[in-house]
């Protein structure tokens, strides 16, 4: 069997001489037998048919089907001629554009190949790798909406999971993240073990906040795939933004054993390992990940909890400035800050830090908490009581996220999954 | 080290395989037991023909699930239950889907009467539908220490004739290796070689006797320059085809890659093209090299600078064939004029440092050194050797961040594992130092240097029964290696 790798030159000589749209029959001669003539391969008479018939006044349909037969002889300059001549007999012959578009794709003149491609389009729906590859000159050239339609119009008509997936990763990239996942979920109808669909379905989910959609996709991919680094790494991403620390370092242990000294992995094993308030071990892979990525405000607000945990002040205070004074500090960091200067008995600027911190991040119990000390230091009971409050009712939160990804993966801290 | 890998490899060629597969088996109701297996493997090829590969890729894995679920029932059938829940573990990773080859596994391991794992998989089965009936009767039965009996898991190929039964393990390891080919092929074909070779070696492990799965292995492992573990499958197609002289160059080349000269100078040795292409030419003359033949490759060299004209790496490995015969001065006078043509060849400066080193010259050793870094940050024998260096020239905190990355980079490298556990014991870090001199030891166990290090350091800590023992072990290595000098 012959496989398309995406070869464009493949791609014409494998093109169907009957399109793949149905479309009523035009009028003029009979040329079944002559198709059947070229599908066994035999060129030269065929075009010699072709050529009779042509003779005889011909029509577009047999000026069109000679330019494929030409094609098939790699005489591409007559058969372009032919096509042209198909379609100024024809214009609104899309088989006839389609077959010079694809004349033009193979010798690689993108441009007179978007062109045909765009005049066909308006014509009528193209076939499936048409549709296809003028989606992509499409984005290419910055116009989503037109590349949407087409990718729609192929999905649609060939249920075709690529374009699905080409339909998701432009969703994405225009920040449509339902529209995005809609599209990832009619291909994992179609495809469900897909390595391919998976994984975008699970990066889909976690851009989305959505952790738990994610885990189910990566409990897949985890499975199928062990010794993908990335998936473990995505595994332990989706753990933590559940808030299930604890799960997390394992799959982000995993990751740095499979492909070691990756900032994200490192990064993602130090913030677990700090979440566990295991800070000693929690400093190792930070530094690591900060030597690789010096400016990363997310490992420098990490390092700044583990070193705050381990009563290393300075530093933390040190790290967490470095936080915040980059781009989009995390909510780490000024709670970290708020930690220091608690101790630091600054209690105003502890304040203003765990306000920023709560700000940020409203989910965190953490910054709550610390708020309700610090306003029980500065002689403000109602506060204090109004954070606690907040604090008890973050946690249960908290509690409750953790308990739903856990009834999913099994995991509890006794013991891993079975 | 020289870019060995360079010639063109043949990416697997389109291995895909296709066709009917033989007899069909069929019940006594006439349904075909493989006939979703056969389904899905169309539906793949089907994929595959429009261009749809992510759906061809879910079919194959789907193909897989029934396959290894049919593997799963025959070995059953046959009472070799083992085997039957390595074939449902199997299916149990194929695919999205795991209730069916879950549910069979936990019925595997109940009949081998091993009630916790078939325990811990039905909880998971349970947690995932806490509605089926059946997996909470079983669950139950499992957490009792209740084994399960054939009676209770009746294989529906049991009422095959045995012939049948034969008939349709063959089918079914056909379609099974045919599918894993498929999909390495998809792997490789998208430059995913690691993941295709990993796809080939359950080909493999279901045929080891197909040639053209070896090869396909050995090309995949190739490719993603895992050359070590290449020269096996290459070795054993190549035995089924010796004619193939490009399958001969790949192993040659896996094997020079894998500094395996001997063997790989004596596959190029014969080889028709070798005179005419420089590549080989090359290789040919390296492997000498690097097996101890300079003698032999300066002829190979001169006929390669004659036919094809000057060159940056014949140069370097001149140089260095001179090196090995001991001629310093005339291994400087190539690396240098190698150095003229191309001053970002690898290996001269390396080579040129290491001259220096043993030559005592330990400035213009670190100097060339460090260009040699320069342009091959990670050559960890470089780091290596410009650590030494440091060490001698009473730098020894300047080495520890080169051993460090080099043991980063390669952590089984003895040679770095010693110095730096020499150097931390210097600078009084015995327990730092015991971490990299035991396992400097276990890497290089005949290296009386290392013993030597190490008694030391068993010894700082108070260790003395160690320490004497290693000790012991030096001495006798002396000893050893005095008798055995010329």
């Amino acid at each position: 069997m012959s496989l398309r790798w995406a070869g464009l030159g493949l791609l014409l000589l494998g093109a169907p001489l009957v399109a793949q749209t149905a479309r009523p029959p035009s009028p003029g001669p009979d040329l079944g037998p002559i198709t059947a003539l070229v599908e066994k391969g035999d060129l030269t008479t065929a075009e010699e048919r072709l050529r009779r018939i042509l003779a005889q006044g011909g029509g577009a349909v047999a000026r069109d089907l000679l330019g494929v037969v030409l094609v098939r002889q790699n005489r591409l300059e007559e058969a372009e001629k032919e096509f042209r001549q198909a379609i100024a007999a024809d214009p609104a012959s899309l088989d006839a554009r389609q077959h010079l578009a694809r004349l033009c794709l193979s010798q690689k003149r993108d441009a007179d190949a978007a062109a045909e491609l765009r005049r066909a389009a308006r014509q009528g729906p193209l076939d499936r790798d048409l549709g296809l590859e003028l989606a992509r000159i499409e984005r290419a050239d910055g116009h989503p909406v037109a590349a949407e339609q087409q990718l729609r119009s192929v999905a649609d008509r060939f249920r075709s999971v690529r374009a699905l997936l080409e339909l998701a990763r432009l969703q994405s990239a225009q920040k449509q993240s339902a529209s995005a996942l809609e599209s990832l979920r009619r291909a994992r109808a179609i495809a469900p073990s897909s390595e391919e669909v998976l994984r975008a379905s699970a990066e889909a989910s976690l851009a989305a906040g959505a952790a738990l959609p994610a885990l189910r996709h990566l409990e897949a991919l985890v499975r199928m795939y062990p010794t993908v680094a990335r998936y473990r790494y995505l595994e332990g991403t989706a753990l933590l933004l559940a808030g299930d620390a604890a799960a997390a370092v394992s799959p982000l242990k995993e990751a740095e054993r499979l492909e070691p000294g990756q900032a994200l992995t490192l990064k993602a094993l130090g913030r677990a390992l700090a979440g566990r308030q295991l800070y000693a071990e929690a400093k190792e892979p930070l530094l690591r990940a900060l030597s690789l990525a010096p400016d990363d405000t997310e490992t420098l607000s990490a390092l700044a909890e583990a070193e705050e945990g381990l009563g290393e002040l300075a530093g933390a205070e040190a790290h967490a400035l470095r936080a915040l004074a980059g781009a989009g500090p995390p909510a780490a960091a000024s709670l970290v800050l708020g930690m220091v200067r608690m101790k630091q008995e600054r209690y105003a600027e502890a304040r203003d830090a765990l306000l920023a911190a709560s700000a940020a991040d409203p989910a965190s119990a953490k910054a709550h908490y610390q708020l309700g000390l610090v306003y029980a230091r500065m002689n403000d009971p109602l506060r204090a009581q109004e954070h606690v409050a907040q604090y008890r009712l973050r946690k249960e939160e908290a509690e409750r996220r953790v308990a739903e990804v856990r009834a999913l993966t099994g995991f509890s801290e006794g013991g891993m999954r079975p | 080290m020289f870019e060995r890998s360079r010639r063109p490899h043949a990416v697997v060629a389109a291995l895909l395989l296709s066709g009917a597969l033989p007899s069909r088996a069929f019940s006594e109701n006439g349904v075909d037991p493989a006939a979703a297996l056969d389904r899905a493997v169309a539906a793949a090829e089907k994929g595959l023909r429009e261009g749809e590969l992510e759906e061809a890729e879910s079919e194959y894995r789907a193909a897989l699930l029934e396959g290894w679920l049919l593997m799963g029932a025959l070995e059953t059938a046959a009472g070799r239950l083992p085997e039957a829940r390595d074939a449902f573990r199997a299916a149990s990773t194929s695919a999205v889907e795991t209730g069916r080859p879950l549910r069979a596994l936990a019925l595997a391991d109940l009949r081998l009467g091993q009630t916790a794992p078939a325990v811990a998989v039905l909880t998971q089965l349970a947690r995932k539908d806490p509605h089926d009936a059946q997996v909470r009767r079983l669950l139950a039965r499992a957490q009792a220490g209740e084994p399960s009996g054939p009676a209770d898991n009746p294989s529906p190929l049991a009422a095959l004739a045995p012939a049948a039964k034969l008939d349709l393990e063959h089918r079914v390891k056909a379609e099974l290796v045919r599918v894993y080919m498929n999909l390495g092929v998809m792997h490789t074909q998208g430059q995913r070689f690691s993941r295709g070779a990993e796809l080939f070696e359950r080909a493999a492990a279901i045929d080891p006797g197909s040639p053209q799965v070896q090869y396909a292995l050995g090309v995949a492992r190739f490719n993603a320059r895992h050359f070590a573990e290449a020269t096996g499958p290459l070795a054993r197609a190549l035995a089924a085809h010796p004619e193939d002289a490009g399958l001969r160059r790949m192993l040659a080349m896996a094997w020079l890659n894998s500094e395996a000269f001997d063997k790989a100078a004596e596959l190029l040795r014969d080889d028709p093209e070798r005179e005419a292409d420089a590549s080989l030419q090359f290789a040919y003359g390296l492997a000498l090299v690097r097996s101890d033949r300079a003698r032999e490759a300066q002829p190979v060299f001169a006929r390669l600078l004659a036919r094809h004209g000057d060159s940056a790496e014949v140069r370097v490995v001149l140089g260095q064939a001179n090196a090995q015969q001991g001629d310093f001065e005339a291994a400087i006078r190539e690396l240098t004029q190698a150095l003229r043509l191309d001053p970002r060849v690898a290996e001269a400066n390396a080579t040129l440092g290491v001259i220096y080193l043993k030559q005592g010259r330990l400035a213009e050793a670190e100097e060339a050194l460090r260009r040699e870094l320069t342009t091959r940050p990670d050559d960890v024998k470089s780091q290596n050797a410009l650590a030494t260096v440091l060490d001698l020239l009473g730098r020894p905190e300047e080495a520890v961040p080169l051993l460090r990355d080099a043991l980063e980079s390669k952590p089984d490298f003895a040679d770095a594992r010693y110095l730096l556990g020499k150097i931390l014991l210097a600078q009084g870090k015995a327990s730092a130092a015991l971490e990299h001199l035991e396992a400097a030891v276990r890497l290089a166990p005949e290296d009386a240097n290392i013993h030597y290090q190490l008694a030391r350091a068993y010894q700082t800590l108070g260790r003395t029964d160690e320490a004497q023992q290693e000790f012991e072990v030096f001495r006798q290595l002396k000893e050893k290696r005095r008798k055995s000098a010329p």
